[in-house]
């Protein structure tokens, strides 16, 4: 699921360098093409969507709500 | 726990709907002016028109005014500093008729504190810190962030008077006010990872991407696991909510839009004010924890953490002490190593600014830094950690490879005792030894380790245990120049640091000293309840600039060896 509808006013950060806990802003190009001024990256719209949910597949708890006592007994 | 929820005025729409969200669930909110907008009179009326109706508390955030370098408040020239305290605060007078109670910057250095706190004695609280807030956020910024505020406390503090993170010794020492951080950090992450990934501000959470759209747990569970720590501290936890408006509109590190954005904040509220009606949460006015704070809890006791990670699925577990004499963070998946020592003990002196030779740098310096000088070997050699190494029959096996998890923690009479769960560590010959790691945190600068031995395969087998404490002093993760330290051990021999890789070996010796005159701390090794065959201090070399300490113990029938590792102040 992409993070919201594509809406003009968010500014997105260019994957990779998020990869490496660096916030870079990046912006698509004529082509609708994401180009990082800071490293390699580049992809389309569907593609950074992808590349923010592979970052986030990290995080296997994200959903998980863990109440006082669950944090209790872990 | 407790709550301060803090705004920070702005003529947006943004700060209007996050002042809605407080005052329709009547939390106490407490609202920061900046220095600058204090003669701004659209922010006042409406400042004072929130005040009125809601009774929000009104504070200064002390920042630089216009002409002055563009830079923090904290990172001026001394006279600019003092030209932004007496404007600020006679401002703030002459406009609300009163003097502030609070005051308030990311950071404040301890000049900065002490000449808030002597321009207006009335002042008793300010948020003065980021707790472990430096290298890896500075990273994270694209290398322009220079907020260096590593080696604090997760949690409220009295700050000493030479260096504003470092906690009082006693009344005399104190700088006068109450310091509670910049926000609540995951007691896991924030030393993992970003502390502005993981931190008790909604959107900062969108940051790290911890969140997916709407679903936002981890606002949550960071909220419960602040809720935990009053397990360990006689009820007390406390908890920061602070969020600028800029956070919520447009923001270049948010990939979300603004309804999710704003929707995270509401139900993060929603769920202080839930807590609060639930009699979980109380929620304060800055000024007001200050006096709560006071009377609760005296200078010089111990603050203690629990870190079980809520994000990752790791099961680690980081045990976090605090008080006068240092900062320790306890590593139970790396065998109960210690990940990060700060021997407050030594009480560097420093304060920022253009007419400070630290110039940027508040952190209080680290003797071990697991995550920035390395720790368990990776390539070359291992860097700054603690282990114990266990020999049998030949073949030895370092403790860091043996994950636990903290069992118990107790407090008696100003001491802390950590028990973590026991290791089983097995070797080629088919022998088992079952150990169990124990601390004690006790006055004049001692952390005790016990290693206790649990269960044997073979009743008699012999079994040789080296305590190593690798260390080195620093701020970031660059070393720095360690000549002038000097090495010791109990047979009178030394070694001035020369990064040469000698080792001073002492036969049947029980102590080994280094003494870091860079930031006047002391730090010795010292065998308890068993004798060592012999103990070792060692150089290090420019491709691992690092002391080690050692001490060798053969074991037969012991049960349990106790080292102890003080931190001290220097003698000069
Ligand atoms: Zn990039």
């Amino acid at each position: 699921m992409p993070d919201s509808k594509k809406n003009e006013s968010v500014i997105y950060r260019c994957p990779m360098c998020l990869g490496t806990l660096n916030d870079v802003t990046i912006d698509a190009d004529a082509c609708g093409i994401y180009r990082c001024l800071k490293c390699g990256y580049n992809g389309d719209y569907d593609n950074l969507m992808i590349k923010y949910a592979e970052f986030r597949s990290r995080y296997k708890l994200m959903k998980v709500r863990l109440t006082l006592e669950d944090q209790r007994k872990m | 726990m407790i709550l301060n929820l803090v705004h920070r005025a702005a003529l947006t729409d943004t700060y209007r709907f996050q002042q809605k969200c407080a005052h329709d669930l009547k939390l106490k909110t407490t609202v920061y002016i900046s220095s600058s907008l204090l003669k701004n009179e659209k922010v006042i009326s409406m400042v004072k028109a929130d005040q009125e109706k809601y009774g929000d508390e009104v504070g200064i955030w002390i920042d630089r005014l216009p002409g002055m370098p563009s830079t923090m408040v904290w990172l001026l020239s001394e006279a600019d500093k003092m030209k932004t305290v007496k404007y600020s605060i006679d401002k703030y007078k002459e406009v609300f008729g009163h003097a502030p109670k609070a005051v308030s910057n990311y950071v404040l250095d301890a000049h900065l504190i002490r000449m808030i706190k002597e321009y207006c004695p009335e002042v008793t609280i300010c948020v003065a810190g980021c707790f472990e807030e430096g290298v890896k956020v500075f990273h994270g910024c694209n290398n322009s962030w220079y907020l260096f505020s590593e080696g604090m406390s997760w949690n409220p503090w009295y700050p000493s008077k030479t260096q504003s993170i470092r906690p009082a010794e006693n009344e005399e020492d104190w700088a006068g006010v109450v310091a509670v951080p910049h926000l609540s950090r995951d007691l896991v992450l924030a030393y993992e990872g970003r502390n502005d990934f993981f931190a008790s501000h909604p959107a900062n959470v969108q940051r790290g991407l911890a969140n997916e759209g709407m679903i936002h747990e981890y606002d949550y569970n960071l909220a419960d696991q602040y809720r935990m720590q009053g397990d360990y501290n006689d009820g007390f936890s406390y908890y920061q909510i602070h969020v600028s408006s800029g956070w919520l509109h447009h923001n270049h590190n948010i990939i979300d839009c603004d309804e999710i954005t704003y929707t995270l904040y509401r139900d993060t509220l929603e769920y202080m004010a839930k807590l609060r009606d639930e009699g979980e949460v109380v929620d304060m006015y800055m000024s007001e924890f200050a006096e709560y704070y006071k009377k609760t809890v005296p200078i010089g006791k111990a603050d203690i953490a629990v870190g079980k990670d809520i994000l990752y699925g790791s099961g680690k577990h980081y045990f976090w002490i605090t008080n006068p004499d240092y900062r320790v963070l306890i590593d139970a998946f790396q065998g109960g190593s210690i990940g990060d020592l700060r021997p407050y003990a030594g009480k560097y002196e420093s304060f920022t600014g253009t007419d400070s030779e630290s110039l940027t740098m508040n952190s209080y310096p680290y003797i071990i830094q697991s995550q920035y000088r390395t720790g368990v070997k990776n390539h070359f050699q291992d860097g700054s950690r603690t282990t114990v190494f266990v020999k049998h029959n030949g073949e030895e096996k370092d403790m860091c490879m043996y994950p636990s998890k903290v069992a118990a923690v107790r407090r008696d009479n100003g001491e802390v005792e950590l028990d973590l769960t026991p290791v089983k560590i097995a070797f080629s010959d088919g022998f088992t030894v079952k150990i169990q790691t124990n601390y004690m945190f006790s006055g004049k600068g001692r952390i005790t380790v016990a290693r206790r031995i649990l269960e044997k395969s073979e009743a008699n087998a012999e079994l040789q245990f080296t305590e190593y404490v690798k260390g080195c002093y620093g701020f970031t993760e660059y070393p720095e120049n360690m000549k002038d330290i000097v090495l010791a051990s109990d047979n009178g021999e030394k070694l001035y640091y020369g990064y040469t890789d000698k080792t001073l070996a002492a036969e049947g010796g029980k102590t080994v000293t280094v003494s870091i005159p860079q930031i006047t701390t002391e730090v010795e090794l010292c065998a308890v309840n068993v004798e060592p065959d012999r103990a070792e201090v060692s150089d290090g070399s420019l491709f691992s600039p690092y002391y080690t300490m050692k001490l060798h113990y053969t074991l037969k029938n012991e049960e349990e060896v106790k080292t102890c590792l003080t931190v001290r102040k220097m003698k000069v």
